[in-house]
């Protein structure tokens, strides 16, 4: 794998993004930290001045200038002292005592530069911390300033810039180290993916995406590769038998109408006995153009382009009305059609299609079962839903065979002398599936029970 | 009856034309949507046979495009999309039938009859009759020889349609799509059932059959002689 093809990954670009994303809220966790040490360290520091203002003040309205130089004299030798530094001068600007340079300050709060050789000029530190300082004026022109080194504050500050560039610099090569080697693997497995679907495209097409195992998003992206594959080489080999199907059960009527039209070139003697071919010849042609007919509608329901045209309907009235239709049919075959309707259920659908199902059904029975038959419909509300069953006392269908029935012209070896192109139930099953109903066959002891259950 | 036939393919053209001049109607053909457009402006026409899939202008567009022009003549389609949305299609954009090739000759002979005589029934005649068969429209009853013949409802229905085209050959699809509202080829004897049944009680008993089955065709109701 080439190391720029990491860069390119939408991984490793995520990752540079989460990367930004936490360096910058480790700047914004640093300045807050930042801001409040040195706020609250400043904070310490004026408090700790104005305090000792205070006291030498005190000292002064209780004890005189002389007290004050006294108390600034003692606190110098202070070890502890360290970092504070006095001035206490006279009206004249003369220093009595203290460290910083004498002048005619103002009062309030000052900047003042470390004196030069100051008891803890630290070594390290070329440029001194300036000294915070707080004039005050006395009564008679006297001047007392105290003041604090800022340098544990710059120190204080220095440490948290530094400690801030170490967590960032670390934070930011981790992020990157970690997303190459995320995008890395990542990358990998997509590459196989890729390789895998070419593959595929090269025509092995047993072929199928890998799979981790982890039920992770790349997984869940192979699986629904895979079972599209799964559904369209289903769709293959149906294409292939369909076009195997149509070529084999073409070839036979086929081969009769030729043989029927050279009989009669060769053994019709007058205008009644071409007359006979003609009519047979057509007949022939007739079921052909049927067998396509049913064959284009089958397509044509299983692309489902006819979804759009679903409407409200009454389920009921269909099953009424081709029992009503049908009840005589059977008579007249000295067979018997028994009607149950529960009236009033509605459902989702396209009435042509539901029709026609419910037709070839019948009919099927009715043409499948002998004489004096009895043949039940049923539509009714079950406790599992809504529930049509068309029911025959016929020969049945095997149960070995329950599956194949549903297969372009698959015909049972019984049904071969009866007429019809073996496409009756392949339509059902397409309208069944458009419709979403579940289409299962059972054994009626004797006889199918062929059981509708609706959505 | 003035027919034209917009057709692109010369041999089934050939083959309507010549048949239906054998019927005795005067043809003539477009090949084109454009030239069927000019010709449906300029001549006066009894039906047009209308094929959906042309050249430049389809079928269905012609159509249209005749229907707002305020123009009512019959259309029929005659296509090769079989389909049921291709039907529905075809008679929203103002077909008034629709017949999906192959088909019979009888067939399209029998839809082109019912189509040019239309409408043969005022919508105010609320009686039909055929010799001595009455059928009243409100009341819903159906008399023959002022014997009152009872019908189930589906039975009153076919012998409607036979009656609003008496005289007229009817074919098993027609009747199929009419009264079943069935749009499909049933592969069991479902129309001659009811045909004998219908038979059975207008014509059992009386001293002519009004109903006739026109061999290789359909069926037809006319009156005797």
């Amino acid at each position: 794998m080439h190391p720029g093809k990491i860069f390119r990954t939408a991984s490793f670009r995520l990752t540079l993004l989460y990367a930004g994303l936490f360096a910058a809220s480790v700047t914004v966790l640093f300045a807050i930290i930042y801001w409040t040490i040195a706020a609250t360290m400043a904070q310490q520091l004026d408090t700790a001045v104005e305090a000792e203002v205070a006291v030498l003040a005190d000292e002064f309205r209780r004890g005189g200038p002389a007290s004050v130089t006294a108390a600034i004299r003692r606190r110098s030798t202070l070890p502890k002292r360290a970092g504070t530094f006095y001035l206490f001068q006279d009206q004249h600007a003369l220093r009595l005592a203290g460290d910083l340079p004498p002048r005619q300050w103002r009062d309030g709060w000052h900047e003042m530069a470390t004196p030069a050789g100051s008891h803890d000029a630290e070594g390290e530190h070329g440029d001194e911390a300036p000294i915070r300082a707080k004039v005050i004026r006395l009564q008679g022109g006297y001047l007392l300033a105290v003041g604090q080194s800022t340098d544990r504050l710059q120190e204080t500050r220095e440490i948290v810039i530094g400690a801030f560039g170490w967590a960032f610099g670390v934070t930011l090569v981790l992020a990157l180290v970690g997303g190459a080697v995320i995008s890395a693997a990542f990358l990998r497995r997509v590459e196989t993916i890729e390789r895998t679907s070419r593959q595929i495209m090269d025509g092995e097409l047993n072929l199928r995406l890998p799979r981790r195992g982890t039920g992770d998003e790349l997984d869940r992206l192979a699986d629904g590769v895979n079972r599209m594959l799964d559904r369209i080489q289903e769709l293959m080999g149906g294409l292939r038998q369909v076009g195997n199907d149509i070529a084999h059960d073409l070839r036979t009527p086929l081969s009769r109408l030729r043989q029927r039209l050279e009989s009669a070139r060769s053994t019709a003697k007058s205008v009644p006995d071409y007359e006979a071919a003609v009519e047979e010849a057509i007949a022939e042609a007739d079921r052909m153009i049927d067998t396509f007919s049913s064959l284009l509608r089958i397509a044509q329901i299983e692309s489902r382009s006819r979804r759009s045209g679903f409407a409200e309907l009454d389920l009921s009235q269909v099953f009424a009305d081709v029992g009503e239709i049908y009840a005589p049919v059977a008579e007249d075959r000295a067979q018997s059609l028994h009607v149950a309707v529960q009236p009033g259920i509605r459902i989702l659908g396209d009435r042509d299609l539901l029709t026609q199902m419910l037709v070839n059904l019948v009919e099927n029975a009715l043409r499948h079962s002998q004489t004096g038959a009895r043949i039940e419909l049923r539509l009714e509300r079950g406790p599992d839903g809504v529930v049509g069953t068309v029911a025959d006392n016929g020969p049945g269908v095997p149960e070995s065979e329950h599956a194949k029935v549903f297969q372009r012209f698959y015909r049972l070896d019984t049904s071969r002398s009866t007429p019809g192109s073996g496409l009756g139930l392949s339509l059902v099953a397409a309208v069944a599936d458009l419709h979403g109903v579940a289409v299962e066959l059972r054994d009626n002891h004797p006889g199918l029970l062929v059981r509708l259950k609706f959505p | 009856m003035k027919i034209l036939v917009v057709e692109d393919d010369q041999e089934t053209a050939r083959y309507i034309v010549r048949g239906m001049r054998e019927q005795g109607h005067v043809v003539e053909h477009a090949a084109s949507g454009k030239e069927a457009l000019f010709l449906a402006a300029a001549g006066a026409y009894d039906l047009l046979i209308v094929d959906r899939m042309l050249p430049e202008l389809d079928g269905l567009s012609v159509v249209k495009t005749i229907r707002a022009g305020g123009v009512q003549i019959p259309v029929l389609f005659l296509t090769a999309l079989g389909g049921i949305d291709d039907r529905v299609r075809g008679l929203e954009a103002g077909g008034d039938d629709y017949l999906v090739k192959p088909f019979a000759f009888a067939e399209l002979v029998a839809r082109v009859n019912a189509l040019g005589r239309r409408p043969p029934v005022p919508a105010a005649q609320t009686v039909l009759r055929v010799a001595d068969l009455e059928m009243d429209l409100l009341q819903r009853t159906v008399t023959r020889k002022g014997r009152l013949i009872e019908l189930q409802p589906k039975e009153f229905r076919l012998l409607e349609y036979l009656m609003r085209h008496a005289g007229q050959v009817v074919t098993r699809t027609m009747l199929l799509e009419a009264v079943w509202d069935f749009h499909f080829d049933p592969r069991t004897n479902v129309v001659e059932t009811h045909i004998s049944r219908l038979r059975a009680k207008v014509d059992r008993g009386f001293d002519a059959e009004l109903i006739a089955t026109v061999r290789g065709a359909g069926y037809a109701i006319r009156a005797p002689g």
